[in-house]
């Protein structure tokens, strides 16, 4: 079976987000293991919106970065997401202007040649010697945030993305048809 | 976007029209029109009789396919002419001013219109724009106020820059060329 690209951005986050709500109810899984996953439901929930209408090719896709927080900055402009808040684009903007530091910490975590850092996948070098490794790491700007009406946001937002027809149908994942 | 001769809009006046040659006044080449396309050039031409032409085929958007008078048939060589009418511009100047009332950051947004489709793709100057080096448009669905699909991308003043310098380019199918222009200055008033 295949599907648009699109659509298969959007199963793939889908089951990447259960799997992540899985992992984050058990008591002793640290939180390296359950934030990978939410750092991934981000970006591919963000490339199946740029996939959408046939604005992006798959290798384009694959390079794009920090795409959910580009994401998040169009639905204030978009009148179905307003629609499916019933919040004017002023409330809404500020909504996701509050959520844009969490979206841009999440964003960071990915390891690459832009991030010597903090990863939630590979171990970093300590400046002064040694290496951390993602397991034993606490993640505190992140997890304490999560847990506030901030991080509820965050993830209000992720699941309409994920779940929401209108959304959906609004930035052309799906037809209206 | 060629500059095309006052006789294609006077010959175009006839309904029953079949073939046309038409001039370009840029390249200086002849051009026939194939039965069944109507033109509709850009207002910034200031023609009043293309905005006859618009009237006349009572469409809001449309193109005009132009082939090379040595081959007298449809080709691949084929050139497309399109622009955006009175009234698209109108809903497309009150799209821009909602984002430029949403976004505080916002100074400039760039209309593109792809050809010969009703396709449009609004790149959104904004000094909040997370960089990317490349324009990577959201697609939103056409909607009861405006009826066209449009692509929205944010890019920096410095992507701007380079966009305009064909450093950094256009997504395939759109033109390098924007159809319109909105400064936050000109829409928003102080």
């Amino acid at each position: 079976m295949t599907l648009p690209l699109a659509q298969a951005f959007l199963e793939q986050a889908k089951t990447d987000y259960s799997t992540f709500e899985t992992i984050r109810k058990i008591a002793d899984q640290p939180p390296s293991q359950w934030l990978h996953l939410l750092q991934m439901v981000l970006e591919k929930t963000a490339k199946a919106y740029l996939a959408a209408g046939n604005n992006e090719d798959y290798e384009t896709l694959r390079r794009s970065h920090r795409a959910f927080r580009r994401f998040t900055h169009t639905l204030p402009r978009n009148q179905g997401v307003r629609d499916s808040f019933n919040m004017n684009p002023h409330q809404l903007r500020q909504h996701i202007k509050n959520l844009e530091t969490l979206i841009d910490e999440i964003e960071r975590l990915v390891p690459g040649q832009d991030n010597q850092g903090v990863t939630a996948e590979y171990p970093w070098p300590n400046p002064r010697g040694g290496f951390y490794t993602p397991c034993q790491y606490g993640y505190d700007n992140i997890v304490s945030v999560l847990n506030t009406a901030r991080g509820r946001s965050l993830l209000l937002i992720l699941t309409r993305g994920l779940n929401d027809t209108r959304w959906h149908i609004a930035f052309g994942i799906i037809s209206p048809h | 976007m060629p500059l095309l001769s006052k006789n294609l809009a006077r010959e175009s006046e006839q309904t029953t029209v079949t073939t046309r040659m038409l001039q370009d006044y840029k390249t200086d080449t002849t051009t026939s029109v194939e039965a069944g396309y109507s033109a509709l050039l850009d207002y910034e031409f200031n023609v009043p009789m293309f905005y006859q032409l618009i009237t006349l085929h009572e469409e809001s958007f449309s193109s005009l396919r132009l082939t090379k008078t040595e081959e007298f048939e449809p080709s691949s060589s084929s050139v497309f002419l399109s622009s955006i009418d009175e009234n698209t511009s109108r809903l497309l100047r009150e799209i821009a001013k909602e984002h430029f009332e949403i976004e505080l950051e916002l100074y400039l947004v760039a209309i593109y219109s792809k050809k010969p489709a009703y396709d449009f793709l609004l790149v959104e100057v904004n000094e909040e724009a997370i960089p990317t080096g490349s324009i990577e448009p959201f697609y939103f669905a056409p909607t009861e106020d405006f009826p066209w699909p449009i692509h929205v991308a944010d890019v920096t003043r410095d992507e701007w820059t380079k966009l305009e310098s064909n450093i950094i380019k256009m997504p395939p199918g759109w033109p390098n060329e924007p159809s319109l222009v909105f400064h936050r200055y000109e829409v928003i008033k102080q």
